[in-house]
Protein backbone atom coordinates (compact mmCIF):
# COMPACT_ATOMS: atom_id res chain seq x y z
CA UNK A 1 0.00 0.00 0.00
CA UNK A 2 2.76 2.41 1.03
CA UNK A 3 6.18 1.91 -0.50
CA UNK A 4 9.07 4.17 0.46
CA UNK A 5 12.33 3.83 -1.41
CA UNK A 6 15.70 5.35 -0.65
CA UNK A 7 14.26 8.43 1.07
CA UNK A 8 16.58 11.31 1.99
CA UNK A 9 15.16 14.31 3.88
CA UNK A 10 16.73 17.30 5.58
CA UNK A 11 15.24 18.79 8.70
CA UNK A 12 16.52 22.33 8.71
CA UNK A 13 20.19 21.86 7.86
CA UNK A 14 20.44 18.40 9.43
CA UNK A 15 20.26 15.34 7.25
CA UNK A 16 17.43 13.68 9.17
CA UNK A 17 16.66 10.72 6.93
CA UNK A 18 19.42 8.86 5.11
CA UNK A 19 18.03 6.40 2.65
CA UNK A 20 14.91 4.98 4.22
CA UNK A 21 13.22 1.93 2.70
CA UNK A 22 9.90 0.99 4.22
CA UNK A 23 6.79 -0.89 3.19
CA UNK A 24 3.33 -0.93 4.74
CA UNK A 25 0.94 -3.58 3.45
CA UNK A 26 -2.80 -3.13 3.36
CA UNK A 27 -4.50 -3.97 6.63
CA UNK A 28 -1.45 -4.32 8.83
CA UNK A 29 -0.07 -2.37 11.74
CA UNK A 30 3.53 -1.37 11.18
CA UNK A 31 5.55 0.35 13.82
CA UNK A 32 8.62 2.55 13.54
CA UNK A 33 10.63 2.67 16.75
CA UNK A 34 13.39 5.04 17.64
CA UNK A 35 14.63 7.38 20.30
CA UNK A 36 14.24 11.15 20.30
CA UNK A 37 15.85 12.74 17.28
CA UNK A 38 16.07 9.49 15.34
CA UNK A 39 13.99 11.03 12.55
CA UNK A 40 10.61 9.45 13.31
CA UNK A 41 8.58 12.64 13.02
CA UNK A 42 10.55 13.75 9.97
CA UNK A 43 9.66 10.47 8.32
CA UNK A 44 5.96 10.82 9.05
CA UNK A 45 5.94 14.49 8.01
CA UNK A 46 7.69 13.66 4.77
CA UNK A 47 5.00 11.10 3.99
CA UNK A 48 2.37 13.73 4.81
CA UNK A 49 4.03 16.15 2.42
CA UNK A 50 4.85 18.79 5.03
CA UNK A 51 8.55 18.34 4.33
CA UNK A 52 9.88 17.79 0.83
CA UNK A 53 12.41 14.99 0.49
CA UNK A 54 15.72 15.58 -1.30
CA UNK A 55 15.79 12.17 -2.88
CA UNK A 56 13.86 8.96 -3.09
CA UNK A 57 10.22 8.15 -3.68
CA UNK A 58 7.00 7.56 -1.78
CA UNK A 59 4.27 5.61 -3.52
CA UNK A 60 0.79 5.07 -2.19
CA UNK A 61 -1.52 2.51 -3.81
CA UNK A 62 0.73 2.50 -6.83
CA UNK A 63 0.79 6.27 -7.31
CA UNK A 64 3.81 8.47 -6.76
CA UNK A 65 3.00 11.00 -4.03
CA UNK A 66 6.51 12.28 -3.41
CA UNK A 67 5.79 15.80 -4.68
CA UNK A 68 2.08 16.01 -3.84
CA UNK A 69 1.09 18.87 -1.47
CA UNK A 70 -0.14 17.94 2.03
CA UNK A 71 -3.84 18.65 1.53
CA UNK A 72 -3.95 16.40 -1.53
CA UNK A 73 -2.17 13.61 0.32
CA UNK A 74 -4.99 13.81 2.87
CA UNK A 75 -7.51 13.61 0.02
CA UNK A 76 -5.88 10.37 -1.09
CA UNK A 77 -6.55 8.85 2.31
CA UNK A 78 -3.31 9.24 4.27
CA UNK A 79 -4.15 10.92 7.56
CA UNK A 80 -1.73 11.84 10.30
CA UNK A 81 -2.44 12.32 13.97
CA UNK A 82 0.49 14.58 14.88
CA UNK A 83 2.31 14.38 18.20
CA UNK A 84 1.68 16.95 20.92
CA UNK A 85 -1.40 19.11 20.40
CA UNK A 86 -3.20 17.48 17.54
CA UNK A 87 -6.54 19.21 17.94
CA UNK A 88 -7.68 22.79 17.29
CA UNK A 89 -7.93 24.12 20.79
CA UNK A 90 -10.12 27.15 20.02
CA UNK A 91 -12.83 25.19 18.21
CA UNK A 92 -15.33 23.11 20.12
CA UNK A 93 -15.36 19.33 19.99
CA UNK A 94 -18.06 19.14 17.35
CA UNK A 95 -16.35 21.71 15.10
CA UNK A 96 -13.12 19.74 15.38
CA UNK A 97 -14.93 16.67 14.10
CA UNK A 98 -16.57 18.66 11.30
CA UNK A 99 -13.20 19.99 10.20
CA UNK A 100 -11.83 16.45 10.45
CA UNK A 101 -14.17 15.56 7.60
CA UNK A 102 -13.03 18.59 5.56
CA UNK A 103 -11.20 16.41 3.08
CA UNK A 104 -14.28 14.34 2.25
CA UNK A 105 -16.28 14.93 -0.87
CA UNK A 106 -19.30 12.85 0.14
CA UNK A 107 -21.76 14.42 2.52
CA UNK A 108 -24.09 11.48 2.98
CA UNK A 109 -23.07 9.68 6.14
CA UNK A 110 -21.52 12.74 7.77
CA UNK A 111 -23.97 13.01 10.72
CA UNK A 112 -23.84 9.29 11.42
CA UNK A 113 -20.05 9.39 11.38
CA UNK A 114 -20.03 12.07 14.06
CA UNK A 115 -22.42 9.94 16.10
CA UNK A 116 -20.23 6.88 15.67
CA UNK A 117 -17.23 8.87 16.97
CA UNK A 118 -19.32 9.83 20.02
CA UNK A 119 -20.20 6.18 20.48
CA UNK A 120 -16.60 5.12 20.30
CA UNK A 121 -15.55 7.91 22.66
CA UNK A 122 -18.54 8.67 24.92
CA UNK A 123 -16.58 11.43 26.72
CA UNK A 124 -16.48 13.43 23.50
CA UNK A 125 -20.24 13.13 23.11
CA UNK A 126 -20.75 14.51 26.59
CA UNK A 127 -18.52 17.49 25.76
CA UNK A 128 -19.41 18.15 22.16
CA UNK A 129 -20.02 21.86 22.72
CA UNK A 130 -16.98 22.36 24.91
CA UNK A 131 -13.90 24.19 23.63
CA UNK A 132 -11.39 21.49 22.72
CA UNK A 133 -8.54 23.26 24.52
CA UNK A 134 -10.31 22.62 27.83
CA UNK A 135 -10.30 18.83 27.42
CA UNK A 136 -7.83 16.67 29.33
CA UNK A 137 -4.77 15.29 27.56
CA UNK A 138 -6.36 11.88 27.12
CA UNK A 139 -9.60 13.33 25.79
CA UNK A 140 -7.66 15.50 23.36
CA UNK A 141 -5.88 12.42 22.04
CA UNK A 142 -9.21 10.64 21.57
CA UNK A 143 -10.57 13.71 19.79
CA UNK A 144 -7.52 13.78 17.52
CA UNK A 145 -8.15 10.14 16.57
CA UNK A 146 -11.85 10.90 16.12
CA UNK A 147 -10.97 13.77 13.77
CA UNK A 148 -8.78 11.48 11.71
CA UNK A 149 -11.57 8.88 11.55
CA UNK A 150 -13.96 11.55 10.26
CA UNK A 151 -11.65 11.83 7.26
CA UNK A 152 -12.15 8.12 6.42
CA UNK A 153 -8.45 7.21 6.34
CA UNK A 154 -7.07 4.35 4.30
CA UNK A 155 -3.71 4.74 6.02
CA UNK A 156 -3.65 6.21 9.50
CA UNK A 157 -0.31 7.48 10.76
CA UNK A 158 0.02 8.03 14.50
CA UNK A 159 2.97 10.04 15.77
CA UNK A 160 3.78 8.95 19.33
CA UNK A 161 0.15 8.66 20.40
CA UNK A 162 0.99 7.26 23.84
CA UNK A 163 3.24 10.18 24.81
CA UNK A 164 2.07 11.84 28.02
CA UNK A 165 -0.82 9.45 28.65
CA UNK A 166 -1.30 7.49 31.86
CA UNK A 167 -0.64 3.71 31.69
CA UNK A 168 -4.38 3.05 31.81
CA UNK A 169 -5.03 5.38 28.87
CA UNK A 170 -2.11 3.91 26.94
CA UNK A 171 -3.70 0.45 27.21
CA UNK A 172 -7.03 1.88 26.13
CA UNK A 173 -5.36 3.64 23.21
CA UNK A 174 -3.74 0.46 21.93
CA UNK A 175 -7.02 -1.41 22.20
CA UNK A 176 -8.57 1.27 20.00
CA UNK A 177 -5.71 1.02 17.52
CA UNK A 178 -6.19 -2.72 17.16
CA UNK A 179 -9.96 -2.15 16.84
CA UNK A 180 -9.34 0.24 13.96
CA UNK A 181 -7.14 -2.31 12.26
CA UNK A 182 -9.92 -4.89 12.53
CA UNK A 183 -12.21 -2.39 10.87
CA UNK A 184 -9.86 -2.36 7.90
CA UNK A 185 -7.67 0.70 8.47
CA UNK A 186 -3.98 0.28 7.78
CA UNK A 187 -1.85 1.79 10.50
CA UNK A 188 1.66 3.22 10.64
CA UNK A 189 2.57 3.70 14.25
CA UNK A 190 5.56 5.75 15.33
CA UNK A 191 6.38 5.08 18.95
CA UNK A 192 8.84 5.24 21.80
CA UNK A 193 6.78 2.78 23.80
CA UNK A 194 8.38 -0.21 22.11
CA UNK A 195 6.83 -2.94 24.24
CA UNK A 196 3.24 -1.94 23.53
CA UNK A 197 3.86 -1.09 19.90
CA UNK A 198 5.54 -4.43 19.16
CA UNK A 199 2.78 -6.32 20.95
CA UNK A 200 0.19 -4.92 18.57
CA UNK A 201 2.16 -4.50 15.34
CA UNK A 202 2.81 -7.15 12.74
CA UNK A 203 6.17 -5.74 11.75
CA UNK A 204 8.55 -3.16 13.05
CA UNK A 205 11.39 -0.93 11.87
CA UNK A 206 14.12 0.39 14.13
CA UNK A 207 15.22 3.89 13.20
CA UNK A 208 18.51 5.30 14.46
CA UNK A 209 19.95 8.68 13.42
CA UNK A 210 18.03 8.66 10.18
CA UNK A 211 18.73 5.10 9.13
CA UNK A 212 16.78 1.90 9.47
CA UNK A 213 19.13 -0.42 11.26
CA UNK A 214 16.75 -3.31 11.70
CA UNK A 215 13.42 -4.46 10.32
CA UNK A 216 11.65 -7.69 11.12
CA UNK A 217 8.44 -9.26 12.32
CA UNK A 218 7.37 -7.70 15.61
CA UNK A 219 7.63 -11.05 17.38
CA UNK A 220 11.25 -11.42 16.26
CA UNK A 221 12.09 -7.89 17.32
CA UNK A 222 10.65 -8.59 20.76
CA UNK A 223 13.14 -11.46 21.07
CA UNK A 224 16.08 -9.58 19.54
CA UNK A 225 18.79 -8.97 22.10
CA UNK A 226 19.77 -5.55 20.77
CA UNK A 227 16.19 -4.35 20.71
CA UNK A 228 15.56 -5.64 24.20
CA UNK A 229 18.53 -3.75 25.52
CA UNK A 230 18.03 -0.49 23.66
CA UNK A 231 14.25 -0.15 23.59
CA UNK A 232 12.72 -2.50 26.12
CA UNK A 233 14.87 -1.46 29.05
CA UNK A 234 16.57 -4.80 29.61
CA UNK A 235 19.86 -4.34 31.39
CA UNK A 236 22.67 -6.12 29.53
CA UNK A 237 24.50 -8.59 31.78
CA UNK A 238 27.96 -7.15 31.13
CA UNK A 239 26.97 -3.69 32.24
CA UNK A 240 25.29 -5.20 35.26
CA UNK A 241 28.53 -6.75 36.44
CA UNK A 242 30.61 -3.65 36.03
CA UNK A 243 28.17 -1.67 38.08
CA UNK A 244 28.39 -4.14 40.94
CA UNK A 245 32.14 -4.07 41.20
CA UNK B 1 -31.02 64.24 22.51
CA UNK B 2 -29.18 61.47 24.32
CA UNK B 3 -30.99 58.81 22.33
CA UNK B 4 -30.06 60.57 19.12
CA UNK B 5 -26.41 60.59 20.19
CA UNK B 6 -26.47 56.95 21.18
CA UNK B 7 -27.88 55.99 17.81
CA UNK B 8 -25.33 58.14 16.00
CA UNK B 9 -22.66 56.45 18.08
CA UNK B 10 -23.89 53.02 17.07
CA UNK B 11 -23.94 53.99 13.41
CA UNK B 12 -20.37 55.31 13.49
CA UNK B 13 -19.38 52.38 15.70
CA UNK B 14 -20.72 49.79 13.28
CA UNK B 15 -18.42 51.23 10.62
CA UNK B 16 -15.50 51.04 13.05
CA UNK B 17 -16.47 47.43 13.73
CA UNK B 18 -16.17 46.54 10.06
CA UNK B 19 -12.72 48.16 9.83
CA UNK B 20 -11.66 46.42 13.04
CA UNK B 21 -12.85 43.04 11.79
CA UNK B 22 -10.91 43.47 8.60
CA UNK B 23 -7.69 44.06 10.59
CA UNK B 24 -8.51 41.26 13.01
CA UNK B 25 -9.02 38.70 10.25
CA UNK B 26 -5.64 39.38 8.69
CA UNK B 27 -3.86 39.41 12.04
CA UNK B 28 -5.66 36.28 13.17
CA UNK B 29 -5.04 34.15 10.12
CA UNK B 30 -1.91 35.63 8.55
CA UNK B 31 -0.32 37.53 11.45
CA UNK B 32 -0.30 40.41 8.99
CA UNK B 33 -0.77 44.02 9.94
CA UNK B 34 -1.92 45.54 6.67
CA UNK B 35 -1.68 49.33 6.76
CA UNK B 36 -3.09 49.58 3.25
CA UNK B 37 -6.55 48.56 4.47
CA UNK B 38 -7.15 52.22 5.32
CA UNK B 39 -6.45 53.11 1.70
CA UNK B 40 -8.64 50.26 0.50
CA UNK B 41 -11.38 51.99 2.50
CA UNK B 42 -10.60 55.25 0.74
CA UNK B 43 -10.60 53.52 -2.64
CA UNK B 44 -13.97 51.94 -1.83
CA UNK B 45 -15.37 55.33 -0.90
CA UNK B 46 -13.91 56.95 -4.00
CA UNK B 47 -15.32 54.21 -6.25
CA UNK B 48 -18.74 54.67 -4.68
CA UNK B 49 -18.44 58.41 -5.26
CA UNK B 50 -17.60 57.85 -8.95
CA UNK B 51 -20.44 55.39 -9.39
CA UNK B 52 -23.06 57.46 -7.59
CA UNK B 53 -22.00 60.76 -9.15
CA UNK B 54 -21.45 59.79 -12.76
CA UNK B 55 -23.37 56.62 -13.54
CA UNK B 56 -26.72 57.07 -11.87
CA UNK B 57 -26.62 53.56 -10.43
CA UNK B 58 -28.25 53.15 -7.00
CA UNK B 59 -26.54 52.56 -3.66
CA UNK B 60 -27.14 48.80 -3.63
CA UNK B 61 -25.38 48.35 -6.96
CA UNK B 62 -22.58 50.68 -5.93
CA UNK B 63 -22.02 48.63 -2.78
CA UNK B 64 -22.00 45.41 -4.79
CA UNK B 65 -19.45 46.70 -7.29
CA UNK B 66 -17.19 48.12 -4.57
CA UNK B 67 -17.33 44.88 -2.60
CA UNK B 68 -16.26 42.82 -5.57
CA UNK B 69 -13.57 45.25 -6.70
CA UNK B 70 -11.98 45.65 -3.26
CA UNK B 71 -12.09 41.90 -2.59
CA UNK B 72 -10.15 41.45 -5.82
CA UNK B 73 -7.75 44.20 -4.78
CA UNK B 74 -7.08 42.37 -1.49
CA UNK B 75 -6.35 39.14 -3.33
CA UNK B 76 -4.04 40.96 -5.74
CA UNK B 77 -2.11 42.61 -2.92
CA UNK B 78 -1.58 39.25 -1.29
CA UNK B 79 -0.54 37.43 -4.43
CA UNK B 80 1.86 40.11 -5.64
CA UNK B 81 3.46 41.29 -2.40
CA UNK B 82 2.69 39.20 0.68
CA UNK B 83 2.65 35.66 -0.64
CA UNK B 84 6.23 35.69 -2.00
CA UNK B 85 7.42 36.96 1.41
CA UNK B 86 5.60 34.22 3.31
CA UNK B 87 7.82 31.57 1.75
CA UNK B 88 10.85 33.10 3.42
CA UNK B 89 11.63 32.31 7.02
CA UNK B 90 12.19 35.77 8.48
CA UNK B 91 9.04 37.25 7.07
CA UNK B 92 7.46 38.86 10.06
CA UNK B 93 8.00 42.56 9.47
CA UNK B 94 8.58 42.64 5.73
CA UNK B 95 4.90 42.31 4.67
CA UNK B 96 3.96 45.16 7.01
CA UNK B 97 6.50 47.43 5.32
CA UNK B 98 5.16 46.36 1.92
CA UNK B 99 1.67 47.24 3.09
CA UNK B 100 2.87 50.75 3.99
CA UNK B 101 4.20 50.92 0.43
CA UNK B 102 0.78 50.00 -0.97
CA UNK B 103 -0.83 52.52 1.32
CA UNK B 104 1.36 55.36 -0.03
CA UNK B 105 0.89 54.28 -3.64
CA UNK B 106 -2.90 54.22 -3.29
CA UNK B 107 -2.91 57.54 -1.48
CA UNK B 108 -0.82 59.25 -4.15
CA UNK B 109 -2.96 57.82 -6.94
CA UNK B 110 -6.14 59.06 -5.29
CA UNK B 111 -4.53 62.39 -4.55
CA UNK B 112 -3.67 62.78 -8.22
CA UNK B 113 -7.15 61.77 -9.29
CA UNK B 114 -9.06 64.09 -6.98
CA UNK B 115 -6.56 66.95 -7.12
CA UNK B 116 -5.93 66.65 -3.40
CA UNK B 117 -9.25 68.13 -2.31
CA UNK B 118 -12.15 66.31 -0.66
CA UNK B 119 -14.95 65.30 -3.02
CA UNK B 120 -18.64 65.51 -2.12
CA UNK B 121 -21.33 62.97 -2.82
CA UNK B 122 -24.44 64.20 -4.67
CA UNK B 123 -26.77 65.92 -2.17
CA UNK B 124 -29.89 64.04 -3.16
CA UNK B 125 -28.22 60.74 -2.37
CA UNK B 126 -26.52 61.43 0.95
CA UNK B 127 -29.34 63.49 2.38
CA UNK B 128 -31.96 60.79 1.99
CA UNK B 129 -35.37 61.16 3.52
CA UNK B 130 -35.46 62.90 6.88
CA UNK B 131 -37.78 61.61 9.57
CA UNK B 132 -38.35 62.12 13.28
CA UNK B 133 -38.60 59.61 16.06
CA UNK B 134 -39.64 61.51 19.18
CA UNK B 135 -37.23 64.41 19.43
CA UNK B 136 -34.57 62.73 17.35
CA UNK B 137 -33.95 63.41 13.67
CA UNK B 138 -32.72 60.71 11.35
CA UNK B 139 -32.03 60.42 7.69
CA UNK B 140 -32.86 57.33 5.69
CA UNK B 141 -29.18 57.18 4.75
CA UNK B 142 -28.23 56.60 8.41
CA UNK B 143 -30.64 53.71 8.57
CA UNK B 144 -29.25 52.29 5.34
CA UNK B 145 -25.67 52.53 6.60
CA UNK B 146 -26.50 50.86 9.90
CA UNK B 147 -28.52 48.18 8.12
CA UNK B 148 -25.74 47.33 5.70
CA UNK B 149 -23.11 47.22 8.47
CA UNK B 150 -25.19 45.01 10.76
CA UNK B 151 -26.24 42.71 7.93
CA UNK B 152 -22.62 42.26 6.91
CA UNK B 153 -21.62 41.42 10.47
CA UNK B 154 -24.40 38.85 10.83
CA UNK B 155 -23.45 37.31 7.50
CA UNK B 156 -19.83 37.12 8.61
CA UNK B 157 -20.81 35.58 11.93
CA UNK B 158 -22.84 32.90 10.19
CA UNK B 159 -20.07 32.26 7.68
CA UNK B 160 -17.33 31.86 10.29
CA UNK B 161 -19.38 29.83 12.78
CA UNK B 162 -21.48 27.57 10.63
CA UNK B 163 -19.96 26.94 7.23
CA UNK B 164 -17.22 24.46 6.52
CA UNK B 165 -15.01 27.14 4.97
CA UNK B 166 -15.62 29.41 7.96
CA UNK B 167 -14.54 26.73 10.41
CA UNK B 168 -11.53 26.02 8.20
CA UNK B 169 -10.59 29.71 8.43
CA UNK B 170 -10.73 29.53 12.21
CA UNK B 171 -8.69 26.32 12.13
CA UNK B 172 -6.08 27.95 9.93
CA UNK B 173 -5.84 30.91 12.29
CA UNK B 174 -4.78 28.49 15.00
CA UNK B 175 -2.30 26.36 13.12
CA UNK B 176 -1.21 26.17 9.49
CA UNK B 177 0.42 22.83 10.08
CA UNK B 178 -2.48 21.08 11.73
CA UNK B 179 -4.89 22.53 9.18
CA UNK B 180 -2.78 21.16 6.36
CA UNK B 181 -2.86 17.74 7.96
CA UNK B 182 -6.65 17.90 7.89
CA UNK B 183 -6.65 18.42 4.15
CA UNK B 184 -7.22 22.17 4.17
CA UNK B 185 -5.61 24.00 1.28
CA UNK B 186 -3.98 26.86 3.16
CA UNK B 187 -3.41 28.90 0.02
CA UNK B 188 -7.14 28.95 -0.75
CA UNK B 189 -7.96 30.00 2.80
CA UNK B 190 -5.40 32.81 2.64
CA UNK B 191 -6.91 34.12 -0.58
CA UNK B 192 -10.42 33.97 0.85
CA UNK B 193 -9.36 35.79 4.02
CA UNK B 194 -7.41 38.44 2.09
CA UNK B 195 -10.46 39.01 -0.10
CA UNK B 196 -12.92 39.23 2.79
CA UNK B 197 -10.70 41.57 4.83
CA UNK B 198 -10.21 43.91 1.91
CA UNK B 199 -13.89 43.75 1.00
CA UNK B 200 -14.88 44.75 4.54
CA UNK B 201 -12.53 47.72 4.35
CA UNK B 202 -13.95 48.75 0.98
CA UNK B 203 -17.50 48.45 2.24
CA UNK B 204 -16.79 50.49 5.35
CA UNK B 205 -15.28 53.14 3.08
CA UNK B 206 -18.57 53.41 1.18
CA UNK B 207 -20.44 53.69 4.46
CA UNK B 208 -18.10 56.45 5.68
CA UNK B 209 -18.66 58.31 2.42
CA UNK B 210 -22.43 58.02 2.71
CA UNK B 211 -22.42 59.06 6.37
CA UNK B 212 -20.17 62.10 6.02
CA UNK B 213 -21.18 63.05 2.47
CA UNK B 214 -17.60 63.86 1.57
CA UNK B 215 -14.31 62.00 1.39
CA UNK B 216 -10.67 62.94 1.14
CA UNK B 217 -7.78 60.94 -0.31
CA UNK B 218 -6.31 60.84 3.20
CA UNK B 219 -9.35 59.29 4.83
CA UNK B 220 -7.46 56.02 5.24
CA UNK B 221 -4.91 57.38 7.69
CA UNK B 222 -7.54 58.28 10.29
CA UNK B 223 -9.36 55.01 10.00
CA UNK B 224 -6.27 52.83 10.18
CA UNK B 225 -5.73 54.09 13.73
CA UNK B 226 -9.36 53.45 14.59
CA UNK B 227 -9.09 49.98 13.10
CA UNK B 228 -6.04 49.18 15.26
CA UNK B 229 -7.83 50.39 18.36
CA UNK B 230 -10.87 48.27 17.64
CA UNK B 231 -8.72 45.25 16.92
CA UNK B 232 -6.74 45.68 20.14
CA UNK B 233 -9.79 46.37 22.28
CA UNK B 234 -11.62 43.43 20.80
CA UNK B 235 -8.74 41.09 21.44
CA UNK B 236 -6.34 39.57 18.94
CA UNK B 237 -8.08 37.62 16.24
CA UNK B 238 -11.50 37.89 17.90
CA UNK B 239 -14.11 38.83 15.32
CA UNK B 240 -16.90 39.08 17.88
CA UNK B 241 -14.65 41.21 20.07
CA UNK B 242 -14.03 43.58 17.16
CA UNK B 243 -17.77 43.89 16.51
CA UNK B 244 -18.47 44.99 20.08
CA UNK B 245 -15.31 47.07 20.43
CA UNK B 246 -16.15 49.04 17.28
CA UNK B 247 -19.58 49.97 18.51
CA UNK B 248 -18.14 50.84 21.91
CA UNK B 249 -15.55 53.12 20.31
CA UNK B 250 -18.25 54.83 18.23
CA UNK B 251 -20.34 55.46 21.32
CA UNK B 252 -17.40 56.81 23.31
CA UNK B 253 -16.47 59.19 20.51
CA UNK B 254 -19.95 60.58 19.91
CA UNK B 255 -20.85 60.84 23.58
CA UNK B 256 -17.55 62.46 24.55
CA UNK B 257 -18.01 64.96 21.72
CA UNK B 258 -21.48 65.95 22.82
CA UNK B 259 -20.84 66.11 26.55
CA UNK B 260 -17.18 67.12 26.70
CA UNK B 261 -15.29 69.06 24.07
CA UNK B 262 -15.11 68.37 20.35
CA UNK B 263 -11.50 69.45 20.25
CA UNK B 264 -10.38 66.57 22.40
CA UNK B 265 -12.50 63.88 20.74
CA UNK B 266 -9.63 61.54 19.96
CA UNK B 267 -7.87 62.38 23.19
CA UNK B 268 -10.69 61.01 25.36
CA UNK B 269 -10.91 57.96 23.18
CA UNK B 270 -7.28 57.09 23.43
CA UNK B 271 -7.00 57.84 27.14
CA UNK B 272 -9.77 55.34 27.66
CA UNK B 273 -8.17 52.81 25.34
CA UNK B 274 -4.87 53.03 27.19
CA UNK B 275 -6.63 52.57 30.52
CA UNK B 276 -8.60 49.55 29.26
CA UNK B 277 -5.46 47.93 27.88
CA UNK B 278 -3.64 48.47 31.20
CA UNK B 279 -6.21 46.31 32.91
CA UNK B 280 -6.88 43.92 30.06
CA UNK B 281 -3.76 43.68 27.88
CA UNK B 282 -5.39 41.06 25.67
CA UNK B 283 -8.28 43.40 24.92
CA UNK B 284 -11.78 43.56 26.34
CA UNK B 285 -12.86 40.28 24.85
CA UNK B 286 -9.50 38.68 24.20
CA UNK B 287 -9.08 35.50 26.16
CA UNK B 288 -6.13 34.02 24.33
CA UNK B 289 -2.74 35.54 23.57
CA UNK B 290 -1.78 35.55 19.91
CA UNK B 291 -0.89 32.00 18.97
CA UNK B 292 2.70 31.26 18.13
CA UNK B 293 2.49 29.09 15.14
CA UNK B 294 4.68 26.04 14.86
CA UNK B 295 4.96 26.09 11.10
Amino acid sequence: MLVIENLYTCYGKVQALKGINLIVNKGEIVTVLGSNGAGKSTLINTISGLIKPDQGSIRFCGEDITKVPPHEIVLRGILQVPDGTAILSRLNVRENLIIGAYCRKDRGSFKEDIESVYQRFPKLGERKNQIAGSLSGGEQKMLAIGMALMGKPRLLMLDEPSLGLSPLLVSQLFRIISQLQQEGITILLVEQNAQKALNYAARGYILETGEIILSDLASNLLRNKKVREAYLGEVPPAENETRET
Amino acid sequence: MIIQQIINGIILGSIYSLVGISFTLLIGVLHLLNFALGEVMMIGALMAWVILTFTGLNIALAVLIVIMATALLGVLMDVTAFKPLRRKKEYYLAPMISSIGFSLIFQEMANKYTGGVPVSFPENIVQGRIFNIGNSVFSSINVTVLGIALAMMMLLHYFLQKTKTGIAIRATSESFRRSRLLGININHIILIVSGIASMLAGLSGVLVGLTYGAISPFLGTIFVTKGFVVMLLGGFGSVHGAMLAGILLGLIEILSTSFLSTTYKDLWTFVLVIIILLFRPLGLFGTLPPVHRED
